[in-house]
This record gives C-alpha cells, sequence and structure tokens, in this order.
C-alpha cells in the first residue's frame, strides 16, 4: 500500500517537472518568433500548442489558442484569428462555470506538483483582449456591425472586471486568514515571518508593485470602442457613447489627442454631422512586448511542525519586462501618445494574485518537506529520493498570453493628401490611404527596432 | 444475489438513461419553457407580433384612401444591432414584414438594395430572347411612404445575489418620408436574470 502510495506521488512528480520543463519551451520558441515579427511562424507555433486539427477545426488549450488568435490577427489572417478567438470563448466559460469537485482535484492535484500542472485559467484582461482583438479584424475587413457585437461584449467583460476584483480582493483577505488544514499553522507561521519576507524582499519581490487603472479598465479597449462608434456610428447617440469612452480614457491618460476626440464626438453628438469626420486619419501604435511570466528559484525558511525551520527550494513567477520598441512614433510629424500601458494591467493583476500563488507554494512546500522528513525517519534512501524528486518538481507557473504588446499609443490628423509618412526609429515608411475613402485608421505594430513595423490601414 | 445484481444494474441504467436528453421537438415561440439567455426565436416571435399590432391599429399610419384600397409602402432601412450576440436582424423584421403585409394595409418594397431583380429585369429590354412586351417599363415602381428603422439593445447589470440581469430593448421607427416625421415608435424589453458566473453569450 506505501509502495503505491509512493510510486503514485513519485509519478505526479515526475509529470509536473516535465510539465513545468516543456512550457517554458514551448514559450520560449514562440516569444522567439514574436519578437522577430514573425507573426505567421508565431502562429503556428500557437496552433501546434493549441492542439489545433484544422478538419475538425478543433482545439484544446486555452492559453495557446489565445496566443494562436492574437498573433493570426498580426498576420493578417483575420478569419482563423476569430475562429480560434471565438473558441477560445467557449473555453473561457466552460472554465467558469467549471465545477467546484473538478476545480479542487485539480488543485490537489497540484499540490503534489506545481501551480503549471492545473488547467490554464483566463485572466481577465484575456477576456477583454480576445474580444477586442476579435473587434478590431472585424474592422479591419470592414464588417462593422461584428465589430460593434465585439466591442460591446469587451467592455462587458470591463464591467465585469471590475466586479471580479472588489469582490477577490474581500473573498481572497478572508481566505488566506481562514486557510484550513493540520499544515496552516506552519504555512502562516512561514509566509508572516520577518525572514521569508527579507529573502522575498531581497529578492524584489513586493507586493504592489502594479497599479491598475481605476476601475480595473483597458483604456486602449475602451477608446477603440469610441472609435469605433465615432466612425461607423450612426444616430448622435452614438456619438454620444463615443464622447463618453473618450472621456474616461481622457480622465485615465490625459492625453491631448484623446481630449480633441472627445471634443470631436460632442460636437458630432449635437450636430450629427458625419462629414465633420472626413480627411481625419487616426493612428494606433501597439508598441514592444508585454511582460511575461519568469520563474524566480529562491530558498525560502519554512517552518515545519511549528519550531522546526528548513531552508527550502521553492520556485515563483516574477514578471519580466520586455519593453516598448519606441518612445514614440510619428506620422506626417505628429508623435504618438501613450493611452494604455498594458504591462501595468498585467502588472495589477498579477500582484492581486501573487499572494495566493505565494501561499500555494509554501503549502506546498511545507506538506512535501513535512513528508520527506517523516519517510526518512522511517527509511533513509527512500526520504533521500524523495528529496531528490520534491527538488525536481519545484517548477513555477510561467504562462501568460505574451503576444500582448507593452503599450498602446495614438495619435490623429487631418490631411487631404492621401500619403502620410511614418517615422518610427530608423524607418521612414510612406504609406498610401485609399482615395475613395473619407476617414482612415492606420494600424501600427513595432516589436523590435530592428524590424520594420508591420502596417495596415483600414479605410471607411 | 444474480437477481439483486440484475435490478441494481437495470436501476442503475434507468437513473443514467433519465440523465440524457433526448432531441425532441419544442414550441419555437414558448417564451416560458426553454428560456435561455442569449435572445432566440420566441423573444423577436412576440416582440414583433405586439409591435405589429401596433402599428396596424395606429390612426396615424392608416392609407387615406384605405377604403379604395389604398396602401402605405414602408421602405426597411437599417435596424442596428447593439447587442453582444452576432444576430441577424431579419430575425426581428421578418416577423414584423410578414405581419404587416398580411394585414392588407401595407406593402413593402424591396426594390432599393434588397432586390435587384428589380432593376436588372429591366436591362432585358435589350435582348433578342425574351418577349419584349413583357419586359417591365420605365416609371412604374413605386417610391416608398415610410421608413422603417430600429435597434436591438442589450444592457447587462449585476445583482446582489450574483446573477446577471439582461434587458434586451427592441425600439422601432416608421418615420414619413414626404415630411421626416416619425409616424410610429414603439419599444419592446425583454428581461432575463442568467447565472453570473460566466458572460451571457
Amino acid at each position: 500500500m506505501k509502495i503505491k502510495l509512493i510510486s503514485g506521488v513519485i509519478s505526479a512528480v515526475l509529470l509536473s517537472g516535465c510539465t513545468s520543463v516543456m512550457q517554458k519551451n514551448d514559450f520560449k520558441s514562440f516569444n522567439s518568433e514574436l519578437s522577430q515579427g514573425n507573426y505567421q511562424e508565431a502562429s503556428k507555433v500557437a496552433l501546434e500548442h493549441a492542439g489545433y486539427d484544422p478538419e475538425k477545426g478543433s482545439v484544446d488549450d486555452l492559453l495557446w489558442t489565445i496566443q494562436a488568435g492574437a498573433t493570426l490577427n498580426y498576420a493578417g489572417n483575420y478569419d482563423l484569428s476569430v475562429k480560434l478567438l471565438d473558441a477560445s470563448e467557449a473555453m473561457m466559460k466552460a472554465e467558469d462555470t467549471e465545477n467546484i469537485v473538478s476545480e479542487s482535484s485539480e488543485l490537489i492535484g497540484s499540490i503534489v506538483g506545481n501551480d503549471a500542472m492545473l488547467a490554464y485559467e483566463q485572466t481577465q484582461y484575456d477576456g477583454v483582449m480576445a474580444n477586442t482583438i476579435k473587434a478590431w479584424s472585424f474592422l479591419a475587413e470592414n464588417k462593422y456591425q461584428d465589430a460593434r457585437v465585439e466591442f460591446n461584449r469587451a467592455e462587458e467583460r470591463q464591467r465585469r472586471a471590475a466586479e471580479y476584483f472588489a469582490k477577490q480582493i474581500k473573498a481572497r483577505e478572508k481566505e488566506l486568514k481562514e486557510e484550513g488544514g493540520d499544515s496552516s499553522v506552519s504555512v502562516n507561521k512561514t509566509i508572516e515571518s520577518d525572514a521569508a519576507k527579507k529573502v522575498l524582499e531581497d529578492a524584489g519581490m513586493t507586493a504592489n508593485q502594479w497599479q491598475p487603472y481605476d476601475g480595473y479598465i483597458n483604456p486602449f479597449t475602451t477608446y477603440s470602442y469610441g472609435l469605433h462608434l465615432l466612425l461607423t456610428g450612426k444616430s448622435k447617440s452614438d456619438f454620444r457613447k463615443a464622447a463618453d469612452s473618450f472621456k474616461r480614457v481622457y480622465a485615465l491618460t490625459k492625453s491631448s489627442a484623446v481630449n480633441k476626440d472627445y471634443k470631436l464626438a460632442r460636437k458630432l453628438s449635437k450636430s450629427g454631422k458625419k462629414s465633420t469626420l472626413n480627411n481625419r486619419v487616426w493612428v494606433i501604435f501597439e508598441n514592444g512586448l508585454s511582460v511575461v511570466r519568469e520563474e524566480k528559484r529562491l530558498d525560502l525558511p519554512v517552518f515545519i511542525l511549528s519550531s522546526n525551520v528548513a531552508y527550502t527550494g521553492i520556485a515563483l513567477p516574477w514578471l519580466k519586462e520586455r519593453g516598448v520598441t519606441y518612445k514614440d512614433i510619428s506620422v506626417n510629424n505628429k508623435k504618438t501618445q501613450m493611452i494604455s500601458d498594458m504591462d501595468k494591467i498585467i502588472g495589477a493583476e498579477f500582484d492581486d494574485d501573487f499572494p495566493y500563488i505565494l501561499a500555494r507554494e509554501i503549502t506546498r512546500v511545507t506538506l512535501k518537506t513535512i513528508a520527506q522528513k517523516q519517510l526518512k525517519d522511517s527509511n533513509a534512501i527512500l526520504g533521500n529520493v524523495f528529496g531528490a524528486l520534491q527538488a525536481v518538481t519545484t517548477g513555477a507557473d510561467i504562462r501568460s498570453f505574451s503576444a500582448l504588446p507593452s503599450q498602446y499609443q495614438v495619435t490623429r490628423l487631418y490631411t487631404k493628401h492621401k500619403t502620410v509618412e511614418i517615422k518610427a526609429g530608423t524607418f521612414t515608411i510612406p504609406v498610401k490611404l485609399d482615395t475613395s475613402a473619407k476617414k482612415h485608421i492606420i494600424y501600427v505594430k513595432a516589436v523590435s527596432p530592428m524590424i520594420q513595423p508591420t502596417i495596415r490601414v483600414i479605410n471607411i | 444475489m444474480n437477481k439483486l445484481l440484475l435490478a441494481s444494474v437495470f436501476t442503475a441504467a434507468t437513473i443514467l438513461s433519465g440523465c440524457k436528453t433526448t432531441t425532441s421537438y419544442i414550441s419555437a415561440t414558448d417564451t416560458t419553457q426553454n428560456v435561455v439567455a442569449a435572445l432566440s426565436y420566441a423573444d423577436f416571435h412576440k416582440a414583433a407580433n405586439e409591435m405589429a399590432q401596433e402599428v396596424i391599429a395606429s390612426k396615424l399610419m392608416t392609407h387615406a384612401k384605405a377604403d379604395q384600397g389604398g396602401r402605405y409602402i414602408i421602405y426597411v432601412n437599417e435596424i442596428t444591432n447593439d447587442t453582444m450576440q452576432r444576430l441577424d436582424t431579419d430575425q426581428l423584421v421578418k416577423s414584423l414584414r410578414i405581419k404587416l403585409l398580411q394585414s392588407g394595409k401595407f406593402l413593402v418594397t424591396t426594390a432599393f438594395g434588397e432586390d435587384d431583380a428589380t432593376k436588372k429585369m429591366r436591362q432585358l429590354k435589350d435582348s433578342k430572347m425574351v418577349k419584349q412586351s413583357s419586359v417591365k417599363g420605365n416609371n412604374q415602381v413605386l417610391a416608398p411612404d415610410f421608413s422603417l428603422t430600429g435597434k436591438i439593445l442589450q444592457r447587462n447589470a449585476s445583482l446582489d445575489n450574483g446573477d446577471t440581469r439582461i434587458e434586451y430593448y427592441f425600439q422601432m421607427t416608421l418615420t414619413n418620408i414626404t415630411n421626416g416625421l416619425a409616424y410610429w415608435e414603439s419599444e419592446r424589453v425583454v428581461g432575463k436574470v442568467a447565472d453570473g458566473d460566466s458572460v451571457t453569450w
């Protein structure tokens, strides 16, 4: 019986060790293609990990499906991008409504192994961005009705996110205090000990490094919603909604470009004269690559059986910046302004999650250390084997939506010439606008100063 | 022993089969059963029916020469989908059009953008194959009297118990093209409550 149990533990342990290493490799190859601007190649990597079956059109991994959806949008393959992001929404819904039994059995498994074994649970910004990207895909194909539905969904997800965070903060404070089980005394002792705090501080892992935008909103999503209504709106009420969105974004960013958009939308909400929009160009700039999770390994003083302390290796995820590509770019000498710091949005949500991740890792390591000690007392060899395995299984969950940019910037201009000039670092790129269209959005994406930015024009 | 086993297997099978939904017909217009958070035919059907009754009963929407067979011609303009669902706005408009046509008080024009045959078939006047006297001539297509526009809106809000309250607004307007005045407007609101654990689409 004992042997069965041990072998069970050992196989879980080996599996979790593998999972964590494999995940790191997956992200390495994906992020490397992405950082070279090879969006098509990056999407292939993502599709493979998503378990994409082109014949059935099925996928089985949520995170990689979102990653594939995003990179396919960057590569201009809008149809497939939308299909995959639709599938990702269905998976997110399944994850949201997953019953407690399967959730807790997953959690028990992860206590033996590590967090990387758990099914990926989407962050709030994953969902918001999935709908935002879909909306932009529809806009690029001039499918305005479909874009509107996606923007409505994105805004609804933002509304839900604000409520989620308000509830979450209350619930987690309570939960961390009340966490049951025999080891909870030791776990709490470790978390609250000065020694442990110092180790974390020395590693630069202190809480609350990122502040969310007010109301946990992503100003880029709200801005996009407003811009879409401004450019494709039909009634004064549409323009009023656009003005409200720009007003919110201006309050958060103080961007003068957004302020001008707000004033323009207000004007239209009174006059309803759409010709006011003629000969105007908006520029959206996706700058750099977002923060990603990396693994940090630390030796933490862990309390076992209340008084004994053992320094034990733990692994935690922490955010690594990949940074912006340019401070800004200019279009006909007009500089872009930052309206959304994606790093800040990701960071704030991570900050919120971190105490939880830490508590889980310490619970795990405490349980394992206690088990190892008990095993060693009865059988020294087995104890050592278990100890070695413990080291192997230690691994952080580094999965995140890494296809996102670091920042979103915008600018706007009025021009009667149908060619504009974009300057990005050492690149000067002339961009032709459709002469038959009256309004235009230029969408620029730059991931590295070594590679010419990708540019697409939406003529409305 | 065997009997007992058989009985328990049978019971288990019965319970299991009870869990499985067998495919069956439902009434698509029933708003009390098989309710979903999204908009369904039952919602469109109900709203369209009620609105059609209003239009038909409206005095303003009665043709001055109704007794001599005078009927207003309606042009269906754009209906905006401002919900979180990808839907075809015809799901609402079609039911309404059918009711209006069936009432005998209205005609709907499809000549402008909807059915290009009205225009295309006139090009047959140069065709050697077609009997020219049967080709429809110019100066015969009638311009519309009224334009139908509308919007389907969705608003979601969370209740204290965590559920989501969903409101769908069907808003429609008939504008008299002669003077630009709205002769009929109506709104129907469909309210639903759904589980708040996830999104409603």
